[in-house]
C-alpha cells in the first residue's frame, strides 16, 4: 500500500477514476453536439482523461489539486453552475442520458475534498543508519527516506547484497532478522521492479525497509547465505513477479503449480488470466448440465 | 388369518428393494474428512455436539476417500486443488455424492482471479449446492437432507442404466 502512495502522490487517485467514467463515456459521444455543450464538454475533459489513462500518468493531477484545496466553497460553487449549463443543452438531443451525468455530480463534489495522507520525505543527516551506509558505500549513492516514521534506505541494484552482509554483520545494527521480502513492479519504468527487504533486529528492536530497483530481466543475488529464511520468501518473489535469484538453493514456484506459465502479480498479467494450456493439462473440465 | 397377517406376525415386512437400499444409503452418508477452507469450520461444527451431524447418520468423517459416500467440497477450490479433488473423486467408490457448500466451491465466490476454479462443478459432478459465506451449520444440515431426499428418489434400475450409458 505505502509502495503504491509513492508511485501515485495523489492518495485517491484510484477512487477518482471510477466515480468519473460517466464523464468519460459522456464526453467520449457526442460529437455532432452544440456548440453550447462543447463548453461544458472541455471542461470535463481533464478529468475524463486521467480516468482513462488508469493511473500510470497522475502527474497532471496533483498539479491541479491544490488550486482548488484552499477554496471548496468556489468549486462547489463551480461544479453546479457548470450543471445548470450541461443540463438543459443535454435534454434536447439524448433525453435517455440525461439521469447518467446528475449522480455523477452529485458525487463530484466529496472527491475535490483535498485528502492529506502521510508522506514521505527524505532522511537527513541525522539518521545514523544512513549517514553509516553513506559512509560505508560512498560511491554507491544509497538514500533515505521516512514514511509514517518507518525508515526506508535506496539502496541501488549492485551494493544490494554488501549492503545487507554489512546491515546484518555490523554489531551495530545487527538486523538479524528478515522480516520479509516481496517486490513491486513499475511496468514502464526503465528499472521495472522493485525488491523490498523489511528488517528487524532482535536485540535491539528497529524495523527498516531496504529497497533496490532491478531491470527486468535481470537476476538479483539470493539472501539464502544472509538470512536462512529468504528460501521461501524468494520462491514466492520467484514465483508471482519471476524474478530469478542467484545462489538460491531450490529456486522454483511454492504457491502456483510448477508447470504454470505466466507471472501472477505483474502488472501486465490479467488479473483473471489462467493459464490454459495448464487447464488442458491437468483438469478435466466438464460441460455443466443445466 | 391370510398370508399377509402370518407374515407380520413372524416381523416380515414386504417392500421393494430400492426402498430397502436407499433408507441405507440416505441413513448412513460417511463423509469425506476433506476441507478447503472457512466453509471447513462450520463444517467441524456442524459435526461437532451442538449441531451433530450424526443425528442424520453422517458424522462419521472418513479419512480416506475409499470409505466416503459423499464428499463435501468446503472452501475455495484452487486450480492445483481441482486437480486433487478430481483424483479424490476419482477413487470414492460408487454409488457417491458431492455437496458443494458455500459461494466459493459452488461459483467461485469473491475469488475470480488466475488462481480459482469458478466452481467446482467443472469438474466433477454436484449434487447439492449450498449458498452462504460461509453457510451456517443448518444450512449444511439441510443440505444434507435434501441429498438424503435425493437418494430417496434413486432406483437400482436407474443407477444400472446409467452405468450401461457411460460404458457404451
Amino acid at each position: 500500500m505505502d509502495e503504491e502512495k509513492k508511485q501515485n502522490p495523489d492518495p485517491d487517485g484510484r477512487p477518482d477514476a471510477s466515480p468519473e467514467k460517466p464523464d468519460a463515456t459522456e464526453s467520449a459521444r457526442p460529437g455532432e453536439e452544440a456548440g453550447g455543450e462543447a463548453t461544458a464538454e472541455s471542461e470535463l475533459e481533464p478529468e475524463a482523461k486521467p480516468s482513462k489513462a488508469v493511473r500510470k500518468k497522475p502527474p497532471s493531477r496533483p498539479v491541479a489539486k491544490p488550486k482548488g484545496e484552499p477554496e471548496p466553497e468556489a468549486s462547489a460553487s463551480d461544479e453546479s453552475g457548470q450543471d445548470e449549463e450541461a443540463e438543459p443543452a443535454k435534454a434536447a438531443p439524448e433525453p435517455t442520458a440525461k439521469p447518467a451525468p446528475k449522480p455523477a455530480a452529485a458525487r463530484k463534489p466529496p472527491l475535490r475534498r483535498p485528502v492529506k495522507g502521510p508522506t514521505y520525505e527524505d532522511l537527513d543527516e541525522s539518521d545514523e543508519l544512513l549517514a553509516d551506509l553513506q559512509e560505508r558505500f560512498p560511491e554507491a549513492g544509497i538514500s533515505g527516506q521516512v514514511f509514517l516514521d518507518q525508515p526506508i534506505y535506496n539502496v541501488p541494484f549492485n551494493a544490494l547484497f554488501d549492503v545487507l552482509i554489512h546491515l546484518r554483520d555490523d554489531p551495530r545494527w545487527n538486523f538479524d532478522y528478515l522480516v520479509d521480502l516481496t517486490a513491486l513492479d513499475y511496468l514502464g519504468d526503465e528499472l521495472r521492479f522493485c525488491l523490498v527487504y523489511h528488517l528487524y533486529s532482535y536485540p535491539d528492536g528497529p524495523l527498516i525497509r531496504v529497497k533496490s530497483r532491478l531491470e527486468a530481466g535481470e537476476v538479483a543475488p539470493s539472501v539464502t547465505p544472509i538470512w536462512k529464511t529468504a528460501d521461501w520468501l524468494e520462491r514466492e518473489v520467484y514465483d508471482m513477479f519471476g524474478i530469478e535469484f542467484s545462489g538460491h538453493p531450490d529456486l522454483k514456484r511454492i504457491l502456483l503449480p510448477e508447470d504454470w506459465h505466466g507471472y501472477p502479480l505483474r502488472k501486465d498479467y490479467d488479473i483473471k488470466l489462467q493459464d490454459q494450456s495448464w487447464i488442458r493439462k491437468h483438469l478435466r473440465i466438464r460441460k455443466v448440465p443445466n | 388369518m391370510d398370508l399377509a397377517e402370518k407374515a407380520l406376525e413372524k416381523n416380515i415386512v414386504t417392500t421393494t428393494l430400492d426402498a430397502v437400499f436407499n433408507w441405507a444409503r440416505r441413513s448412513s452418508l460417511w463423509p469425506m474428512t476433506f476441507g478447503l477452507a472457512c466453509c471447513a469450520i462450520e463444517m467441524m461444527a456442524t459435526g461437532a455436539s451442538r449441531f451433530d451431524m450424526d443425528r442424520f447418520g453422517a458424522g462419521i468423517f472418513r479419512p480416506s476417500p475409499r470409505q466416503s459416500d459423499v464428499i463435501i467440497i468446503a472452501g475455495t477450490v484452487t486450480l492445483k486443488m481441482a486437480e486433487v479433488i478430481q483424483k479424490l473423486y476419482d477413487q470414492m467408490p460408487e454409488p457417491k455424492w458431492v455437496i458443494s457448500m458455500g459461494a466459493c466451491s459452488s461459483v467461485g465466490g469473491p475469488f475470480d482471479t488466475y488462481s480459482t476454479l469458478q466452481g467446482v462443478d467443472k469438474v466433477i459432478p454436484v449434487d447439492v449446492y449450498i449458498p452462504g459465506c460461509p453457510p451456517r451449520p443448518e444450512a449444511l444440515l439441510y443440505g444434507l437432507m435434501r441429498l438424503q431426499d435425493k437418494i430417496d428418489q434413486m432406483s437400482i434400475l436407474d443407477y444400472r442404466k446409467e452405468q450401461r450409458g457411460a460404458a457404451s
